[in-house]
């Protein structure tokens, strides 16, 4: 019988760290998915990947019940706020800065690599660049759903918004990926076809 | 329903968070609306391919090595026993003890006997009924002065001698049944004071 992840937790609270390590294990793919997609910068993603599992380790007692990667992502999410706003103080990550760009996407690199240049031909690439240039909100919606599988009701309890709002934000940014892809789709359909 | 309706219940259906109803109502949407099932397509392969397109990558192998590091530590650090929410957990347990032993100990301790039921005694002892009806209608006050009135009056009609200051009388916290000494009297035998007169 599989162990689910309160009792991982348990046996970490009584001194099993190899349970913590089950844990960071499971989630590592869709956590680290989620952080890399959002920053785009692998050596910040490191960091944030161990600050989330370090205030894991520290707030252990505050996770209750409910989906663990749903409270990792919650965790993972705060973190990325306290970064931005520690540069920026007093921004949000959907507000508009120097040349309509948000601190989200200001957070990117503006200027693709030359290898990336080369592979813009490839669909993956093409998908990747479509997410990137969503609006922060948008993005962290389809990321925590596409990446991090959360459900609607959790993405919104994370954002602080209603399900509505988290529904729409999904909705916008599916569809400006649909408007994107749009001369892709052939493609699209040859790949999920064959 | 409108379609834009309808795509919000799609985007719920993935995560199974449509009830029974809805669910019904989406899927009858679906057979009637080319449009709601092109979206309803369009969006799975952008969610199929993006899912396996983004990337993934791994936490570097010292990102791993310091998150185990750390948890070890802090598990060796401090007895897991006394997180805080053990802590809290405990001072719950205190109080709620503290609380039950108080309320349980309040209800047992000793009441005070009052006036009236002093009264009662005593008229019992001396078998008065008439006194022992005055001393119910009275007590619902429970005013000593009328009491010990009634005192005195019981006491020297079956008998007794009050002292000369019946006002200053005072009532103990116990009586005991047999021995209504507590109002400092002297007792005379009825009969014997009946013989006298």
């Amino acid at each position: 019988m599989e162990v689910t992840d309160k009792e991982l937790l348990i046996r970490y609270r009584r001194g099993q760290v190899d349970a913590l390590e089950a844990l960071i294990e499971k989630y590592r793919r869709p956590l680290f998915g989620f952080i890399i997609n959002m920053i785009q910068g692998r050596d910040e993603a490191d960091e944030i990947f161990q600050e989330v599992w370090l205030r894991v380790i520290r707030k252990h007692v505050k996770y209750k019940h409910g989906n663990f990667c749903g409270w990792l992502v919650r965790i993972a999410h705060n973190v990325i706020i306290d970064r931005i706003r520690r540069r920026k103080p007093e921004l949000s990550l959907d507000e508009e800065h120097e040349e309509g760009l948000s601190l989200g996407q200001m957070m990117q690199s503006n200027e693709p690599e030359p290898a990336t240049r080369m592979a813009l031909q490839d669909l993956s690439v093409r998908i990747n660049e479509a997410v990137n240039v969503l609006p922060a909100e948008q993005k962290e919606v389809f990321l925590m759903r596409v990446q991090a599988e959360l459900s609607f009701s959790e993405i919104a309890r994370i954002q602080k918004v209603s399900i509505n709002t988290a529904l729409a934000r999904m909705q916008y940014a599916l569809g400006k990926m649909r408007t994107i892809l749009s001369k892709d789709y052939r493609e699209l359909n040859e790949k999920f076809d064959s | 329903m409108n379609c834009e309706k309808i795509q919000q219940q799609i985007l719920l259906n993935q995560t199974g968070e449509l009830s029974g109803q809805e669910f019904e109502t989406l899927c009858n949407h679906l057979v009637e609306c080319e449009k709601c099932r092109k979206y309803r397509d369009d969006i799975e392969k952008v969610m199929s391919v993006a899912r396996t397109s983004l990337p993934a990558g791994e936490p570097g192998a010292a990102v791993m090595a310091g998150i185990l590091a750390a948890a070890r530590e802090e598990s060796n650090r401090k007895p897991l026993f006394f997180t805080p929410a053990y802590m809290q957990w405990a001072a719950c347990a205190a109080a709620a003890v503290f609380i039950i032993c108080g309320t349980a100990l309040w209800s047992f301790r000793e009441k005070p006997v009052s006036a009236a039921s002093q009264m009662s005694t005593i008229a019992m002892a001396v078998g008065s009924e008439e006194v022992l009806h005055a001393i119910s209608q009275s007590g619902k006050t429970e005013k000593d002065q009328e009491l010990q009135s009634l005192a005195s009056q019981l006491l020297l009609m079956e008998g007794f001698i009050v002292e000369e200051h019946p006002a200053e009388i005072e009532f103990s916290d116990a009586v005991d049944e047999r021995q209504p000494t507590a109002l400092q009297l002297h007792s005379i035998d009825a009969f014997e004071l009946q013989r006298c007169v």
